[in-house]
This record gives structure tokens, C-alpha cells and sequence, in this order.
């Protein structure tokens, strides 16, 4: 397997976001959600304020991943799924990991930097 | 990409509905002879509800539409049992209403659809209780809350990103 490119998440723009790459010669529109249950939401008022970050996944906190293959009949889905970091995941031709994700709690439908990270690479 | 959820009127799931309005609100009466309006009580909640009924069991789901419609005597007495409990609950993305009521209901078969049946239902809310009105709004909200959870991704933008460096 070839070594892991990172997949160019702009996590300052906030979740959900979606995203168009082009990879191999091929489209692929990516999207990452983030759901975080309400009772494990970290408090807003500390210091940290919206920059109080839940790393991912945690109980009640995940992070979906979906990949659709972007072609002429209107998209494949290749994946649709809550990412464990460090897995492999198969999505049609490509291989995908997340090493880590950490999401601001101003990331979540919000845009703004709030030192979100997400890592994760793309494999063909 | 979800899955087609169908509206349920009572048991009937319509899976092709094009339309649904629900109106709802407050009456406003004048008082005569003053400049003054009075606000006197809620007005009745109607929802209509506009769908195609195709595929084999069309006929089947409408004589289930009718029989919940009390259009025969013959039907009222399959229909009454459930509806004594609590009328007829409308659940959709948009609304749970209980103790709804069909008051009107349309078919019109066309030569323009010749193997579906066009179904207009209008339906008023008869509220057996106040407790069960009360279970109507709470399930409404529980709705609302479960359908902002599940939001989808916005659309992505038309120019695309290239991978970064190996990480």
C-alpha cells in the first residue's frame, strides 16, 4: 500500500463540511459530520470558551465520514461511516485512515479558528 | 441520499405525497362598536395532505384511507375501536398530530396517471383531551430536535481541493 496523503480537511470551516478532490484522476466529494450528544458537550463558559475541544471519538461524540465517487451518473456512494482513528478503511479504490480528530466546540456549525485538527490521509 | 420516509396517516404510510400544508393559529374577533380586538381562542389545526398512490397495492391503501375516512357504515364499525383511543395520528418530517380527523377525501383517477390515483385528504384536529394535545406538542419537539441532529453536509464548493503531504 502507498503512503497516506493528507486529506486536505479545512477544519476552521466548521462541521459539516464537505469538500470536492480530486485524486487519481478521479472527483470525489468527501464529507465529514460531527455529532456530539449534549450532555458531553464541554462547557462554553471556562476560559477556553469555543475553543474547549472534545477529541473524537468519545461516548456520545463521533465523527462520520462519507466519500462519494463524484461521476456522470449522479455519485457513488463508497463510504459512509463513524471513523475509528487509526483503522483502514476501503472506499471503492481509495484507502482511507484518520489518525486523529479534535473538534472546537466553535467548529460545530459554526466557522471560525478554534484549533479543530483533523488528521487523516488518503491512499490510492 | 436517506432513505423515501413515508407520512403516516394512522397506519396508511403515503410514500409519494407531494404537498402537505398544515394551517394553524389564533382567532382574532373585533369588538364591535371599538377600535379593540380580542383574541378569543386557538383556531382548529387542519393539515392537507396531496399524494399519488402507485404501484399494486394502490387500491389496497386507498380503501385503508377510506376506511379511516368513515365513508361507508359498513367501514365504521372495522375503524371506530382505534379511533375511540386517540382519532388519527399524522406523522411526517414536519408534524406528529394526534387526534386528527379526515374531513375530506379526494381520488381522482386520470387519463393522464392511468395506473395511479391521485389522493387529496384534508384533516382536522379533534382533540379528545388535553393530555393528549399535550403528548401532540411534546412529540413535535422531540421531532424538531432529532431532525436538527441529523443534518446533512452542505454542498461542496465546485473547485477541488489536491491531497497534502504524506502524513
Amino acid at each position: 500500500m502507498s503512503t497516506f496523503l493528507r486529506l486536505p480537511v479545512n477544519p476552521d470551516e466548521g462541521f459539516p463540511q464537505s469538500f470536492r478532490l480530486v485524486f487519481g484522476n478521479r472527483s470525489y466529494v468527501f464529507g465529514l459530520a460531527v455529532h456530539i450528544a449534549e450532555e458531553v458537550l464541554p462547557d462554553a463558559t471556562t476560559p477556553e470558551g469555543l475553543a474547549a475541544a472534545v477529541t473524537l471519538p468519545a461516548p456520545g461524540a463521533y465523527l462520520v465520514m462519507t466519500v462519494i465517487r463524484d461521476d456522470v451518473t449522479g455519485g457513488t456512494v463508497l463510504l459512509r461511516r463513524k471513523v475509528i482513528p487509526g483503522l483502514v478503511y476501503r472506499a471503492g479504490e481509495l484507502a482511507l485512515v484518520v489518525r486523529s480528530a479534535r473538534i472546537a466546540i466553535g467548529n460545530l456549525h459554526g466557522a471560525g479558528a478554534y484549533r479543530s485538527e483533523v488528521v487523516a490521509g488518503v491512499a490510492g | 441520499m436517506s432513505g423515501n420516509r413515508p407520512v403516516l396517516i394512522g397506519a396508511v404510510p403515503l410514500v409519494h405525497v407531494q404537498s402537505m400544508t398544515m394551517s394553524q393559529g389564533y382567532r382574532i374577533e373585533r369588538i364591535m362598536g371599538s377600535r379593540w380586538s380580542q383574541a378569543t381562542q386557538p383556531t382548529v389545526k387542519t393539515i392537507a395532505v396531496e399524494a399519488v398512490l402507485i404501484g399494486p397495492k394502490r387500491l389496497l391503501i386507498k380503501k385503508a384511507l377510506e376506511a379511516m375516512a368513515l365513508t361507508s357504515r359498513a367501514l365504521v364499525a372495522a375503524a371506530a375501536p382505534a379511533l375511540a383511543v386517540a382519532g388519527i395520528p399524522v406523522v411526517s418530517g414536519m408534524t406528529v398530530s394526534l387526534d386528527m380527523q379526515i374531513t375530506d377525501l379526494r381520488i381522482t383517477h386520470s387519463t393522464g396517471k392511468r395506473d395511479a390515483l391521485d389522493v387529496s385528504i384534508s384533516l382536522q384536529h379533534v382533540p379528545r383531551s388535553n393530555l393528549s394535545a399535550l403528548i401532540g406538542e411534546a412529540a413535535d419537539i422531540a421531532l424538531a430536535v432529532a431532525t436538527a441532529t441529523a443534518g446533512s453536509a452542505p454542498p461542496p464548493n465546485p473547485v477541488p481541493r489536491t491531497p497534502g503531504p504524506p502524513i
